[in-house]
Parts: C-alpha cells; structure tokens; sequence
C-alpha cells in the first residue's frame, strides 16, 4: 500500500513537474548580459581596426 | 522535445549574432579584400640581395600618391628612414635576409610576421602627417630591443 503511494506521489509531482515551468528569468538576463558584452566588444575591435 | 520559450530566445540571439559577425568578416574579406599579410610568394632568403626587387631596396612612386616600399629586415633593422608625403598609400613589401622579425607601425593597422623564405606585403594609407616609427615585435637576438625604423610623413 505504501508502495503504491509513494509511486501515485511520483506519477503526481512528475506530471505537476512538467505543468509549470522553471523560472528562467535570472538567466536569461545573465545570458544577455554576456551575450552584450560580447557584441560592444567585437564592435569596438572592428571599430578600431576600420579607423586606423 | 520541449523547450523553454527563454531557452529559444537565446539560442536565436545567439544563433543571430553569430551569422552576422561570420558575415562582417566573410564581406570584409571576400569583398573589400582584406586578408592576412603574407601571401604565397616565396624568395630565396640565402639570396636575398641579388633578387629583385630587394637588390634595390626602398622608395619607388608607383602612381599618385602611392608608394611602393621595399623593404630587407635583417638582425637588427629595417634600412633607410622613409619619406612620403600626407595621404600617401604606401605598399610595404617586406622579406628577411636571416631570422624571423617583426613589422610593426603603432597607431596603425600595420603589423606582420617577417618570415625568412617569404614576400610579406601590407599596404597602409598614412593621412596624418608625423612620425611613424616601425617596430620588431618579433624576438630576433641580442640586438631585438634596438631594432626600429622611421617613416617621416609630412
């Protein structure tokens, strides 16, 4: 019985995981930032290397 | 496969990013000709001052207002200071009588590998007048910190 608990809590918490979604909002701002970083760097060598 | 709808956003930023940036270089290169400054053209490096054009290094006008520079590196300098005038297109066509040296003008684009056996070529518009000094940045011997050469643009 307390098998077929612990199996019903399982198929319940694996369908409520796949209902809601994680919150991904501090990484997508991470990644943003890295990814702006890297853009104004690139710009700023080419940039250079067109002026000179 | 689900994804989140974050996780499809930077992948398409990334994925953008990278097309452009591979463009920027790809049209720079293929279209407006700039590419690394060695070619292919090979030179005996044992006799390098009995081949042209190095048996008569130096200054040639080639057109107007574009110079063609000849130019032996070789433990530890570059030859005779150049003069041009402001705005001069200046072709450098650089070989090395013995080791691998550098070619350097701070402040501008121009930056080579010597290599003995090779043509290096680069070619630079000078539009600001001044005194350009030309550097090894290749360490060459004992004598590496004093090798320098001058291009006087006025």
């Amino acid at each position: 019985m307390a098998k077929l608990d612990s199996a019903k809590s399982f198929e319940a918490e694996k369908e409520h995981a796949g209902k809601t979604e994680p919150k991904l909002n501090g990484t997508l701002l991470s990644v943003m930032l890295v990814g702006g970083f890297i853009i104004l760097s690139w710009i700023g060598v080419y940039a250079l290397y067109l002026s000179r | 496969m689900h994804m989140h709808k974050y996780e499809k956003i930077w992948l398409i930023f990334g994925g953008i990013t990278l097309i452009v940036f591979l463009s920027v270089i790809g049209v720079s290169a293929f279209a407006m000709g700039h590419h690394p400054p060695s070619d292919m053209t090979t030179i005996d490096p044992e006799k390098v001052k009995e081949t042209a054009p190095f048996d008569d290094p130096g200054l040639k006008k080639i057109g107007d207002n574009e110079y063609e520079a000849v130019m032996v590196a070789q433990a530890f300098m570059f030859g005779e200071p150049l003069e041009v005038p402001k705005g001069a297109t200046v072709h450098f066509k650089v070989t090395s009588a013995d080791v691998v040296h550098g070619f350097s003008i701070p402040g501008t684009n121009v930056n080579m590998m010597i290599t003995p056996g090779h043509i290096n070529t680069i070619t630079h518009t000078f539009d600001e007048a001044g005194e350009f000094l030309i550097i090894c940045n290749e360490y060459c011997g004992v004598g590496h910190q004093a090798m320098s050469g001058r291009i006087e643009v006025n």
